[in-house]
């Protein structure tokens, strides 16, 4: 097994390190999540039905395990960064296309105040471009309850950037 | 870029970002996942401490001699005996070798090619085997030639409690008893040719089906003579109840 999840973790350790990173909003607890879903994935092997693909078996893993650990991650964030140059690399990893640094930086604050369940849809769906059936597998919840939670997150944040932008 | 597109696309990187800046590949991960492994093998050694006593209960019997009553032979799972204790004297027998056979314990052999000094066997809680073995007078008996038998039960100046628990899908062979302190003028003591059947039982020809057997007990003099006793005996959970 051991050789096995070491090509997982080569395979799948990035994505799921975005995946992490933009769950919990900041590092520190991105890497304990991180460290948690690989722990929980390795002990729960067994019943991985290899028939489906790792990474969203995996994936589910993390966004369980997030949901699990949001006490604690919620609480965590109060503090966010110990520094600002811990959060000017947590923002400059993001690829500025045509989009402004100030922007993401409204948006990483537009970020937290969606709740988690909100939050867990709209980062799987950027996350891979998954589709709203894809994401119901992931989640275990109903399509229906998939759209209307996407529109809400989109619109809520939207909201809460263009508040921003008139401030 | 309309302001949509534009949306999406901040989304789309903000939950792709570049993680290089986060270390968590390469190097973390493998001391991750080295924590991981040895965390596991902690698992699989704990659990191994919890489980293996169960199929190798340790101390789970003891042989007690009759020398001193309330001494205990151990009997550790390396299938070896290690000693028992006679009093506070810890005694390493010689000659002689206790060992469990199977896999889950089911019997205790017996082998001695030595005059031996164990009087008695006790605490089997597993099995029916249960195995009492109290020899007459003070315990200076010594029991010699019982190949593979298991069990030499006698009570002190007694014949009434003769238990005896043997399995073995062979006929027990020549049990011999001598009695060091023997009474007067007695030299050994000799039950004779117990057949057993391969579900550990006595089989008695004449009488087994009634369970109400009779056993015969040889007494070997000094003088050369015998004496032979019979005993009326049943049975109960593969013992023999005098």
């Amino acid at each position: 097994m051991k050789k096995q999840f070491e090509k997982y973790i080569s395979d799948y350790g990035v994505s799921l390190t975005k995946l992490c990173l933009s769950l919990t909003n900041n590092q520190n607890d991105a890497k304990d999540l991180y460290q948690a879903t690989w722990e929980k994935a390795m002990r729960k092997y067994k019943r991985y039905d290899k028939s489906k693909p790792f990474d969203k078996w995996l994936y589910t893993i993390c966004v369980n395990t997030y949901r699990d650990e949001l006490r604690r991650f919620d609480k965590k964030n109060v503090l966010d960064f110990k520094s600002d140059e811990e959060k000017e690399r947590f923002l400059s990893s993001i690829p500025y296309e045509e989009v402004d640094h100030d922007e993401y930086i409204a948006l990483y604050d537009a970020m937290k105040i969606l709740s988690a369940d909100l939050k867990e849809v709209l980062v799987l769906f950027y996350f891979k471009d998954y589709s709203v059936k894809e994401l119901s597998e992931i989640l275990s919840i109903p399509e229906g309850t998939i759209k209307s939670r996407l529109n809400r997150a989109r619109n809520k944040l939207r909201k809460e950037l263009d508040c921003n932008d008139t401030k | 870029m309309t302001q949509n597109e534009k949306f999406d696309k901040m989304l789309r990187n903000y939950c792709n970002r570049d993680v290089e800046a986060f270390e968590f590949k390469s190097k973390k991960n493998t001391v991750k996942f080295t924590s991981l492994v040895a965390a596991c093998l902690v698992f699989v050694i704990l659990l191994s401490i919890l489980i293996v006593p169960e199929l190798y209960p340790q101390n789970e019997f003891t042989l007690t001699a009759s020398a001193a009553s309330e001494s205990e032979l151990k009997y550790f799972t390396e299938k070896e005996l290690n000693y028992f204790t006679v009093g506070s004297k810890e005694i390493i027998p010689e000659g002689v070798s206790f060992k469990i056979s199977g896999e889950n314990i089911k019997e205790i052999y017996a082998y001695s090619e030595k005059e031996y000094l164990a009087l008695a066997i006790s605490s089997w809680p597993r099995e029916y085997n249960i195995v009492d073995i109290n020899f007459r007078d003070k315990g200076e008996s010594k029991i010699v030639d019982m190949p593979t038998l298991l069990i030499v039960p006698f009570e002190k100046d007694s014949n009434d409690e003769l238990t005896i628990v043997r399995k073995s899908n062979k006929y027990v062979s020549h049990l011999k008893v001598i009695d060091e302190l023997q009474t007067e003028g007695e030299k050994d003591i000799t039950i004779t040719s117990i057949p057993i059947d391969e579900n550990r039982k006595f089989i008695y020809k004449d009488y087994s089906e009634k369970y109400n057997d009779r056993i015969i007990i040889e007494i070997t003099y000094f003088d050369g003579t015998k004496e032979t006793k019979s005993k009326e005996v049943t049975y109960k959970d593969g013992k023999i109840v005098f």
